[in-house]
């Protein structure tokens, strides 16, 4: 499982640009989170199961007649 | 069990310029209360920020009691959901309760879910994570209690899960 960070690069015109960076979820620490602007955690595909299976409960009628 | 004499006030503080965190600790030894005691201090210090930052303390002796951070940070499909970059209890004030018997994580959680409804503009109100050592049994408690689904986790952390939309009372 991987984190996704933000870091800045510049450009060759010397402009500054917003770069995906990608880090080992087990280095995902509180910190890590903290530091990193737009920094997540890149969920399992259990995991994004198991968010939607928590948005389902919490919405039983959404999407549905 | 130790019980508070009044109810906490509760603020937004500038983390920079407000002292108590400085020397704030939670008290034990665990990595990941050593990381929320090094968190604190890096917002201390102006090298880590958050949307907002909750303060509780005591009124009449102005001790700050605990502390909740919030961000913004997406997760999967939630693109702009808020995340408790951190919570906790200072050491002098860890086993109190509330007057009516209610726990202090559980009071500072619910305040910052107040929070983030009005700075997100709610209702609704939006999706709300947070990450927590899987030993960490009392702040597990906490989040459950206000509805977070655990996630679980491969890192070193658990993913707790509020889904968009959910109101602001306890499960």
């Amino acid at each position: 499982m991987w984190s996704k960070g933000v870091h800045k690069m510049s450009n060759n015109d010397g402009s500054r640009q917003d770069h995906p960076t990608m880090i080992p979820a087990n280095q995902a620490t509180l910190l890590r989170l903290a530091e990193s602007p737009n920094a997540t955690i890149d969920l399992s595909k259990e995991q994004q199961a198991q968010m939607r299976e928590a948005d389902e409960r919490a919405h039983p009628h959404a999407g549905k007649l | 069990m130790p019980t508070l004499a009044t109810a906490p006030r509760v603020r937004s503080i500038d983390p920079t310029s407000y002292l108590p965190l400085a020397r704030f600790s939670c008290g034990g030894d665990s990595d990941y209360e050593r990381e929320v005691d090094e968190l604190v201090g890096k917002l201390h210090a102006g090298d880590v920020r958050c949307v907002v930052l909750r303060a509780a303390e005591d009124p009449n002796t102005d001790s700050l009691i605990g502390v909740c951070g919030v961000s913004r940070r997406p997760l999967g499909y939630a693109a702009d959901a808020a995340y408790i970059a951190v919570i906790g209890i200072s050491s002098r004030w860890r086993g109190y309760r509330l007057l009516d018997g209610g726990r202090l994580g559980q009071f500072l959680l619910g305040d910052a879910l107040d929070q983030i409804k009005a700075i997100w503009g709610g209702p609704p109100m939006p999706t709300v994570w947070a990450v927590i050592a899987p030993e960490n049994r009392a702040s597990h408690d906490t989040f459950a209690y206000w509805g977070f689904a655990c996630l679980g986790g491969r890192g070193g952390y658990d993913v707790r899960y509020r889904p968009s939309g959910i109101g602001l009372s306890a499960s």
